[in-house]
C-alpha cells in the first residue's frame, strides 16, 4: 500500500515476527466470546446454504502475482474484486479474516496483506454490524503490518456504530501508537460526534502528521457528494457535520505549512459547506494569513460551485 | 571566420607564421590565403563557404545562427546495430544523417603546409567524424573510434592532420552524434561533486594550417591566432505527443475488441496498424500489453535543404520490463526488457520492432538503473503539452515520482523543458494520461485539453435519474463492482466520496496547467469520469476512462463507456459524439470535430488502464510545424 509509508514507523513496533492467527489477520480467540459464537454459527449456516460464495471469496485473484502482474501498475489489490461480490460475501470474508485463512501458498507479505486489506475495505462498505468484533480485534491486534491496521480502522469507521466510535476515539489521542490510524478511521465515520472529535484534534494538535491526517479525515467524512448520496433525510445531519468540518478546516487551509494547507484546502473543497466563503473571508483579518492564499481558495470554491452537481 | 587576407605584418605571437612570409603561398596581390572551416551556420541545409550567413558568427549558437547535427541512432543498413555503433557510413541513407562541415580550399597553400582539425575532448567522447575520400568513400578521422561499448574499447581522436595537397583542395567532413545531450555513456567521467559527466551537446571544431614539422601555424589578418573555429550542437530529442503527425499505431493483439476498434480508427486515420502477438514465442510477439507504457516515441532532426528536416524517429524504453515471474533469472530480465522489443534479439530470432531505417532508439536512464524505477516511469505518465507561450515545440508533462535520470534528461534537451510536474500519487497507477489528454483544435492555441471530470459524470447520472432513467444499468454484465443502476450509483456513498476527492485533485492540476501554460476555461473540455479507490490514494477510473484515449490526427479511439441503454442508445456515447464530434467543439485540424470511434477496452479497464495505455504511435518527418533550432533553448 503505497500511501502508508508515513504510518510505517508507528506500526512496526507492534509487529511480531509471525502472526499466529487462524484467520488471515487474527484468530477466533481474539474475539469476544459472544460475538465469536454468533459468528461461528452464522458462518456455518451460510457455508451450508451458499458454499459457492465461500469458494468465490477463496478464489479471488487480485492479490496473486499471475493476475496483478498483468495490471498496468502491477501491485497486488483485491479490494475491487471483493467489493464486487457484494454483501453476500460478508461471512466468507469474516471467516477468512478471523477464523480460517485460505491457503497462503507462496504469497508474499504484500500479497497476503492485499487480500486482508481488500476484505477489510469490502467489509466496511457492507456496513453490517456483525463485522464489528472482527474489525475491532484486527485494529487492536498486536502483530500486524500498518496497511492492514489502517484498513481495519477505516472499516471500523465505515461500520459507524457506537462501539466503533468508542474504539477509534479511544486511540485518536496524542501519544497513542494507533493515533494516526484511528484518525483515518474516524474520517470514514459520517457522524457528528466523529466530526467533532477530529475537528478538535485538528484545532489543537501541534503535530504536523496528525494535523494532516485530521484534515484529510474531515474532508472524507464531510464530503458533500457523499452526504448527497444518502438522500434528503440525511441532509440536515450532513449540513451540521459539514459545518463542523468547514469551521475546523478553514483556518488550516490559509495558514501554516504548505503540506497541511494543501490537505486542508482540498478537504475544505470536498466539504463545500454553504458558509465556506464567509469562513474563508473571515480568515483574512487573522494575523498570519496570506490574503493571496485566501483569494485563490475562494476562486476554487466558487468554481467548484459553478461545476457542482445538483 | 572568412576574410582571407594573409598576414603581411610580422609573425603574430609565438609559433605563428604569417602567411606568405616564407615558403610559397599567396601573398602580395595574388589570391587570398584561406584558413577556413565552415558549417551550416545559416541553417539552410547547405554548407557554403561563400555564404556570409554560414561564415559570420559561425562560432556562436543562438536562435538565429548555429549549425547542428543529430545523434545517429537509427539503423539504415538494417544490420541490427545503430548506425553510430560502427565505424562506417552505412549507405546513402546514413550519409544523409551526417551533418557536413568543410575545410575550404587554400589553392595557394605553402608547400610545407599541413591541415589540422581539432575537436574538444568533451565532444570526442560523443561524436564520430568522417572525412570524404577522393574515391567517394569515407574514413573515420575524429571523435570516438572503436566499438565504444565502454571506455575500454574506445579511442578518442582529438586531432586530424592532412597533407598540403588536400589543404589546396579542401576537405569535407561529416559528423554524427553517439548520444543526446544529457544521455549517459558507460565511459562517463565522475565529477568532483559526485555527479556524472554531462555533455554540453556542443562540438567546437578548430582548424589550423601548420608548418609541417615545426609545430608553427599560419595566421591571417582574419584568423590572427591561426585558428578558424565553428560550433555545432547536437539536436535535442523531442517528444512527439498526441498531436504528432502519426503514421503508425501499435498495440498488442491480446484483446480482440480493442484490435477491432483500433483497426477502424487506424483505417479512418490512414495509419498503419499491425498488432503484435501477446505470445512472446510467436515471431515478433511480446507479452506486455501496455504498449503506451513500455516505450516513448520522439524524434530528432537537423536542417535539411529547402526548409526540410533531416532526422529520424527515436524510441526510448522504460527502464523496467515485465519478466514472467517474480524471481526472474538475469536472462529473463533482459529478454522481457523493453529494449528487446525495440532492438530485437537476433540470437533468439526476435525482430527489432522499432529499430531500422530512420527509426532510432536510445536509453535515457543511466545503465545502473536498468530494471529499476516504478509505475511513474511508464510513459503513459509522460506526455507533451502542445505548443504554447515560449514552448514552441511543446513542453513535457509528467508525474512527480519519475526517475531523476529521466527528469534530468528531459530538462537537458532544453527545448521542451523543464517539464511541468504534477503530483499524481493520488492515483493507483499514477499516470497523467488518466485525467488529461491533448487534442487538436482550430483555435488560436491550436489544441484543447480534455479533462476527466467526476463532476460532469455525477451531473449526467443525475440528469438520467431526473429523466426517469434511474433504473438504467451502467456496465451491464461487467461484474458486481461495476454493474449498477443509475440510482444505485448515485446512492453509492463511497463512489461519490472518492469521485469528489478525485475532482478536487484534478481541478488542482487544472489550476497548475492554467498557471504554467496560459490555458483558459474555453480550452478545456470535461469528460465524464468517476473514480474508485483500491485502498488509500489508489484511485482509478470506475467507468471506462474515456479521456485516456488515442488520438490519430483528428481521429479518436475512445474507451466504449458501456452506459445505460436509453432508447437503444448509450447517453454517454451520444454526449461524446455531441461535444467532441461536432463543429461547436472546434476540435480537429479543420475545427469540425473529431472523428470518434468507441473501442471496447474493458479487459484493459479491468486491469487499470484504457485505450491510450493499450496503444502507442509514432510519426515520420517532418515531425513538427516549427524548427527546434529557432527556440534558442
Amino acid at each position: 500500500m503505497k500511501a502508508l509509508t508515513r504510518l510505517l514507523g508507528i506500526g512496526l513496533f507492534l509487529l511480531a515476527p509471525s502472526a499466529l492467527a487462524d484467520g488471515i489477520s487474527v484468530g477466533p480467540s481474539a474475539l469476544p466470546n459472544e460475538a465469536r459464537a454468533k459468528l461461528e454459527n452464522d458462518i456455518a449456516a451460510a457455508k451450508a446454504a451458499q458454499p459457492k460464495l465461500f469458494a468465490a471469496v477463496k478464489n479471488v485473484k487480485g492479490h496473486r502475482p499471475e493476475h496483478y502482474g498483468k495490471n498496468r501498475n502491477p501491485f497486488p489489490t483485491a479490494a475491487r474484486e471483493l467489493r464486487g461480490l457484494g454483501p453476500a460475501a460478508l461471512l466468507p470474508m469474516l471467516e477468512a479474516l478471523a477464523f480460517q485463512a485460505p491457503d497462503r501458498g507462496k504469497l508474499t507479505d504484500a500479497e497476503w496483506d492485499a487480500l486482508a486489506i481488500g476484505m477489510l475495505e469490502a467489509v466496511g462498505v457492507i456496513k453490517d454490524a456483525r463485522s464489528g468484533a472482527v474489525v475491532g480485534a484486527i485494529f487492536e491486534a498486536s502483530a500486524l503490518r500498518p496497511g492492514v491496521r489502517l484498513a481495519a480502522a477505516r472499516a471500523a469507521g465505515r461500520l459507524g456504530g457506537d462501539a466503533e466510535l468508542a474504539l477509534l476515539t479511544s486511540h485518536a489521542k496524542s501519544g497513542d501508537p494507533l493515533e494516526l490510524h484511528a484518525i483515518h478511521g474516524l474520517g470514514e465515520m459520517m457522524r457528528l460526534d466523529a466530526a467533532k472529535h477530529v475537528a478538535q484534534i485538528l484545532g489543537s494538535t501541534k503535530d504536523a502528521q496528525v494535523a494532516e491526517a485530521a484534515a484529510t479525515a474531515l474532508g472524507t467524512l464531510g464530503s458533500s457528494w457523499a452526504w448527497k448520496s444518502l438522500g434528503p433525510k440525511a441532509q440536515a445531519t450532513g449540513l451540521e457535520v459539514r459545518k463542523v468540518c468547514a469551521n475546523a478546516l478553514a483556518p488550516r487551509a490559509v495558514r501554516g505549512k504548505a503540506a497541511l494547507r494543501t490537505a486542508a484546502s482540498e478537504a475544505l473543497l470536498m466539504v463545500d459547506h454553504p458558509e465556506t466563503l464567509d469562513l474563508l473571508r473571515a480568515q483574512r483579518s487573522v494575523s498570519g494569513t496570506d490574503a493571496r492564499v485566501v483569494d485563490g481558495l475562494v476562486v476554487r470554491v466558487e468554481r467548484k460551485r459553478q461545476r457542482a452537481p445538483k | 571566420m572568412v576574410r582571407y587576407r594573409w598576414l603581411t605584418s610580422s609573425v603574430i605571437g609565438l609559433g605563428l607564421v604569417a602567411c606568405g612570409s616564407d615558403s610559397g603561398g599567396g601573398g602580395g596581390s595574388g589570391p587570398p590565403d584561406i584558413i577556413d572551416v565552415v558549417a551550416d551556420t545559416s541553417r539552410d541545409g547547405l554548407v557554403n563557404a561563400d555564404d556570409p550567413k554560414d561564415q559570420e558568427r559561425e562560432n556562436e549558437w543562438d536562435a538565429t545562427v548555429g549549425a547542428s547535427f543529430i545523434a545517429n541512432l537509427d539503423d539504415d543498413d538494417k544490420d541490427g546495430k545503430r548506425d553510430c555503433e560502427d565505424e562506417i557510413v552505412n549507405g546513402p541513407a546514413d550519409l544523409a544523417d551526417l551533418a557536413v562541415f568543410k575545410v575550404s580550399p587554400w589553392p595557394t597553400a605553402p608547400q610545407d603546409a599541413e591541415g589540422v582539425v581539432i575537436i574538444d575532448p568533451e565532444a570526442a567522447e560523443s561524436v564520430r567524424i568522417w572525412r570524404d575520400n577522393p574515391d567517394g568513400t569515407q574514413a573515420l578521422v575524429l571523435g570516438s573510434k572503436g566499438p565504444c561499448t565502454s571506455a575500454a574499447d574506445c579511442q578518442y581522436l582529438l586531432e586530424y592532420r592532412f597533407a598540403q595537397a588536400e589543404v589546396l583542395t579542401g576537405v569535407t567532413f561529416r559528423i554524427e552524434g553517439r548520444r543526446f545531450k544529457g544521455m549517459p555513456l558507460s565511459s562517463l567521467i565522475p565529477q568532483d561533486d559526485g555527479k556524472k559527466f554531462l555533455w554540453s551537446g556542443f562540438v567546437d571544431v578548430a582548424f589550423m594550417v601548420a608548418k609541417k614539422g615545426t609545430g608553427e601555424r599560419y595566421a591571417t589578418t582574419d584568423v590572427p591566432d591561426g585558428f578558424d573555429r565553428v560550433k555545432l550542437r547536437v539536436a535535442p530529442w523531442l517528444m512527439l505527443g498526441s498531436l504528432g503527425r502519426h503514421d503508425t499505431l501499435y498495440s498488442s493483439g491480446f484483446y480482440s475488441p480493442l484490435v477491432e476498434g483500433n483497426t477502424a480508427a487506424a483505417q479512418a486515420a490512414k495509419v498503419a496498424y499491425s498488432p503484435y502477438s501477446p505470445d512472446p514465442s510467436d515471431f515478433g510477439g511480446w507479452s506486455d500489453i501496455w504498449t503506451e507504457d513500455f516505450f516513448q516515441t520522439g524524434w530528432t532532426g537537423f536542417p535539411g535543404p529547402n526548409g526540410t528536416v533531416q532526422g529520424m524517429r527515436i524510441f526510448n524504453p522504460r527502464p523496467w520490463g515485465r519478466p514472467p515471474s517474480q524471481n526472474p533469472t538475469p536472462e529473463q530480465v533482459k529478454d522481457y526488457h523493453p529494449t528487446r522489443w525495440i532492438w530485437g534479439n537476433p540470437e533468439k530470432g526476435r525482430p527489432a520492432a522499432a529499430l531500422g531505417p530512420d527509426q532510432g532508439a536510445a536509453e535515457f536512464y543511466n545503465p545502473e538503473n536498468f530494471q529499476t524505477g516504478n509505475t511513474q516511469d511508464s510513459h503513459g505518465n509522460h506526455d507533451l503539452v502542445p505548443p504554447h507561450k515560449d514552448y514552441k515545440m511543446g513542453r513535457i508533462l509528467h508525474g512527480n515520482k519519475v526517475m531523476q535520470n529521466t527528469q534530468d534528461f528531459y530538462t537537458a534537451q532544453g527545448v521542451q523543458g523543464p517539464p511541468i510536474v504534477l503530483d499524481t500519487t493520488w492515483l493507483a497507477v499514477e499516470h497523467v494520461d488518466e485525467f488529461f489528454h491533448f487534442v487538436p483544435a482550430k483555435t488560436p492555441l491550436g489544441w484543447k485539453l480534455l479533462v476527466a471530470s467526476p463532476a460532469l459524470m455525477t451531473k449526467m447520472l443525475q440528469d438520467l435519474k431526473a429523466k426517469g432513467q434511474g433504473s438504467g444499468t451502467l456496465h451491464q454484465g461487467r461484474g458486481g463492482n461495476f454493474q449498477k443502476t443509475v440510482d444505485e450509483a448515485l446512492a453509492d456513498t463511497k463512489l461519490m466520496q472518492w469521485s469528489e476527492a478525485a475532482d478536487v485533485k484534478i481541478q488542482g492540476h487544472i489550476d497548475q496547467m492554467k498557471m504554467e501554460t496560459g490555458l483558459t476555461d474555453a480550452d478545456i473540455i470535461e469528460i465524464p469520469t468517476w473514480f474508485e479507490d483500491l485502498g488509500v490514494n489508489e484511485k482509478v477510473a470506475w467507468n471506462p476512462g474515456m479521456v485516456n484515449m488515442r488520438m490519430l490526427g483528428s481521429v479518436a479511439s475512445i474507451a466504449k463507456p458501456f452506459g445505460p441503454d436509453v432508447g437503444g442508445k448509450d447517453p454517454f456515447e451520444e454526449d461524446i459524439f455531441a461535444r467532441l464530434g461536432g463543429p461547436s467543439s472546434q476540435l480537429g485540424s479543420d475545427g469540425q470535430g473529431l472523428k470518434v470511434f468507441f473501442t471496447d477496452d474493458w479487459s484493459y479497464h479491468d486491469s487499470l488502464g484504457e485505450v491510450h495505455c493499450a496503444t502507442n504511435e509514432s510519426a515520420p518527418a517532418p515531425f513538427a510545424a516549427g524548427f527546434w533550432w529557432e527556440t534558442a533553448k
